[in-house]
């Protein structure tokens, strides 16, 4: 074979690298479009670019970058919340190819700082604007389970370019995931007037939280239609679906309260295409929240739950007040008034409240057992019968046979000050510790997912629940309920105000 | 380092300054390159070291630099019988080639992650061949003297490879691996850097054809 001389190569050589440099260069190559019209839902929406405003929706934004980066939009409207999104450019990937091929040749001389490498595959983007919330409100614990996959198996879900996609596509493996897409609808509630977390129907943990907050969440995906087109591995075009939101009783298990079945479209731009469906989810979640009476429903349900909580009214009589002349032999008196309550795994302390044998205790004391041991300060021990338990706010009521036993009075924990005495009355660690009496100071005064506490760094251990947080007059104002216990803290317990006890337990007491 | 070197480097370290995205440091060993049109591109495996650098996560450029171990590993060099005028004469050969190639690829998938990719390639390739005479044998018994032959001879010839280059790399954050291989022309090739009468047989011819494979580890930021 006759091999070319330098001499016949050469000019051959330039001809060509000439002609493939100019079809390699970007500006004549590019046919894409730099402008997109941006819309929002509702419309109207001031457009800003870092931090300056540029017009309002709908707005035609041109990209005039040549560093082929994001691009940040933020999209501000009254009464909604401000959405700030990502607009990411597609590359020319066969201009960059050519100019790979060209030794980057046309990359140095123009390519790399030309806008028209980039462009945007369509045309149009919308932005789903959500109603602000108000600043300060009351946050409803939602505890959200699975999400019910209600798509027949095989069935037809949408189209991927010309692609028929089905259940079992891999644009949409997140199906055979529903706690994760659970995950995605959860993490578009958080920061919202919605405590949400995720809730496990039939577990200790699931079942406790769903039994707290009264109501739980049930999502339901009943239809998906997605229309996908992808450009560079990244997904534009919109997904539709239909769900059912259905919020179930946390009392009467698979009682259905209400429901929301809401049909949304979610714009997709440069979405992973495998994070597409999950986008989807969360921005029906965050959709949902908007329903303009949800919160007010959840509050109602949550209110109306604690009442059937407190059960029936329990009428009892004042008692007769344990006798004591002053400071000094108060707490000696008092304590004949406060039990060690023995179960079959552990004992915790409480105390009396009439003579006729009610008294107070914590619901984590009396666990599940209807009956349980209680041993008095004087030595002698009578069984006990549980009446009345409430877990949401963890206090219990016990019964035990018997006249003109010691009871406490029940003092005014309302008007407790910062830094006024308190004394606990309790077994702590060990039964012969019975009627340990501990000093601190009322702390402050507490709410944790709707539900008051005193704090104060009376000295309280395992064995003290249950027991009396008691005045500087020798009056009731708690019940001693749970410390922090870890490394390095020191002196911060709480106790459930005695008000709340009482009112959480349908206590009523004859004048 | 060569100073014909130095424009390329100048060029391709200003490029990486106006476009810096990643940068890594490679050292190629081995590299098995066709020198001789007659011999396979085993015969001459070299080593050395270059610049990566990644504009984007799709395109990429590199500079590399090697030089050839044939002469390092085989003390004495190759022992060549070039027969003429009746004559034969046996020479001892020693090769030298120092490589500089620009180089770019255009990554099939983001080139943050291992990923296969295609680009283009061309440099220089400074050769030179020394000659030294052993003896000289005449078929009808011992000749007496060298004939035609010279004492010592050096050839020295600049070779401009150019082509296509395809491989696959990991990312230049850490450490990362190429396999590459490239093909293409060889400017200046398809004849013998000797200008003697006697050398003008096949064996001496530089290929046209330029065939590279290669193995290059490095590290990047």
């Amino acid at each position: 074979m006759r091999t070319l001389t330098s001499a016949e190569f050469l000019p051959a050589a330039f001809i060509g690298t000439c002609a493939l440099l100019l079809t390699g260069c970007a500006s004549l190559l590019n046919k894409g479009n730099q402008s997109m019209l941006i819309n929002s839902a509702p419309a109207g929406a001031l457009v800003f670019e870092n931090g300056a405003e540029v017009g309002t929706t709908p707005y035609t934004y041109t990209y005039d970058r040549t560093d082929g980066l994001a691009v940040n939009l933020e999209l501000r409207k009254e009464g909604h919340e401000n959405r700030i999104f990502e607009l990411r450019p597609a590359k020319k990937n066969a201009i960059l190819l050519a100019d790979a091929l060209l030794f980057n040749i046309p990359y140095y001389a123009g390519d790399a700082k030309s806008t028209a490498l980039y462009s945007f595959p369509q045309k149009e983007f919308a932005v789903n604007l959500y109603r602000s919330l108000p600043g300060e409100v009351q946050k409803s614990d939602l505890p959200v389970v699975t999400l019910e996959n209600k798509l027949p198996a095989g069935s037809t879900v949408g189209k991927h370019g010309s692609v028929k996609l089905t259940t079992s596509s891999k644009e949409v493996a997140d199906l055979d995931f529903p706690d994760q897409l659970t995950s995605s609808i959860l993490s578009a509630m958080h920061g919202t007037y919605v405590e949400s977390r995720s809730a496990r129907l039939a577990t200790q943990k699931g079942e406790e939280a769903v039994r707290r907050a009264k109501v739980y969440l049930k999502p339901v995906l009943k239809a998906l239609d997605m229309r996908l087109t992808s450009l560079d591995r990244r997904a534009y075009g919109t997904v539709e679906t239909e769900m059912e939101w259905r919020f179930m009783s946390g009392i009467d298990k698979d009682s259905l309260l209400f429901s929301y079945a809401k049909r949304t479209t979610f714009p997709v731009f440069a979405e992973p295409v495998r994070e597409v469906l999950g986008a989807a989810l969360k921005d029906a979640g965050r959709q949902l929240l908007d329903e303009p009476d949800l919160r007010e429903r959840l509050g109602k349900v949550f209110d109306t739950g604690l009442v059937r909580s407190k059960g029936e009214h329990v009428g009892l009589t004042t008692p007769t007040p344990i006798s004591f002349t002053g400071r000094k032999d108060m707490l000696a008196a008092l304590v004949k008034g406060v039990v060690t309550i023995e179960t079959k795994s552990g004992h915790g302390s409480g105390f009396l409240i009439t003579n006729d044998g009610y008294l107070v205790t914590n619901a984590h004391v009396v666990e599940d057992q209807a009956t349980v041991k209680v041993r008095f300060e004087q030595g002698f021990t009578l069984d006990g019968q549980v009446t009345k338990v409430n877990r949401d706010f963890d206090v219990a009521l016990v019964k035990v046979s018997g006249n003109d036993l010691p009871a406490l009075s029940i003092g005014n924990d309302g008007a407790l000050q910062l830094g006024e005495e308190l004394f606990a009355i309790g077994t702590p660690l060990d039964k012969e510790l019975g009627q340990t009496v501990t000093r601190g100071i009322m702390s402050g005064k507490r709410e944790f997912e709707g539900r008051s506490y005193l704090q104060t760094d009376v000295s309280i251990n395992a064995g003290n629940s249950g027991g009396p947080l008691i005045d500087e007059t020798g009056k009731v104002v708690g019940v001693a309920t749970l410390k922090i216990a870890q490394s390095g803290v020191q002196g911060i317990g709480f106790g459930v105000p005695i008000s709340k006890a009482l009112e959480m337990l349908n206590i009523g007491f004859d004048q | 380092m060569s100073r014909r070197s130095l424009p390329f480097l100048a060029f391709s370290f200003c490029c990486a300054q106006v476009f810096a995205q990643a940068n890594g440091v490679r050292f190629v060993f081995p590299e098995f390159t066709k020198v001789y049109a007659e011999k396979s591109m085993w015969s001459s495996y070299q080593l050395g070291m270059g610049y990566d650098h990644d504009f984007n996560d799709r395109i990429s450029m590199g500079l590399d630099m090697s030089i050839d171990l044939q002469r390092a590993t085989e003390e004495g060099g190759q022992s060549i019988e070039v027969p003429y005028a009746g004559l034969i004469a046996n020479y001892y050969s020693g090769d030298r080639l120092l490589s500089v190639t620009y180089r770019t690829a255009y990554a099939f998938s983001d080139n943050g992650e291992t990923h296969l990719y295609v680009g283009s390639y061309f440099g220089f390739r400074s050769f030179k061949q020394t000659l030294e005479l052993g003896y000289v044998s005449d078929p009808n018994g011992y000749s007496g003297n060298n004939g035609p032959f010279q004492q010592q001879v050096e050839a020295k010839k600049t070779l401009f490879p150019i082509g296509l280059r395809l491989g696959v790399r990991g990312s230049l954050e850490g450490g990362f691996a190429d396999l590459y291989t490239q093909a293409g022309y060889n400017i200046g090739g398809g004849e013998s850097a000797f200008s003697q009468a006697y050398f003008s047989g096949e064996d001496f011819d530089l290929s046209s054809m330029s065939f590279t494979l290669g193995l290059a580890y490095g590290f990047g930021w």
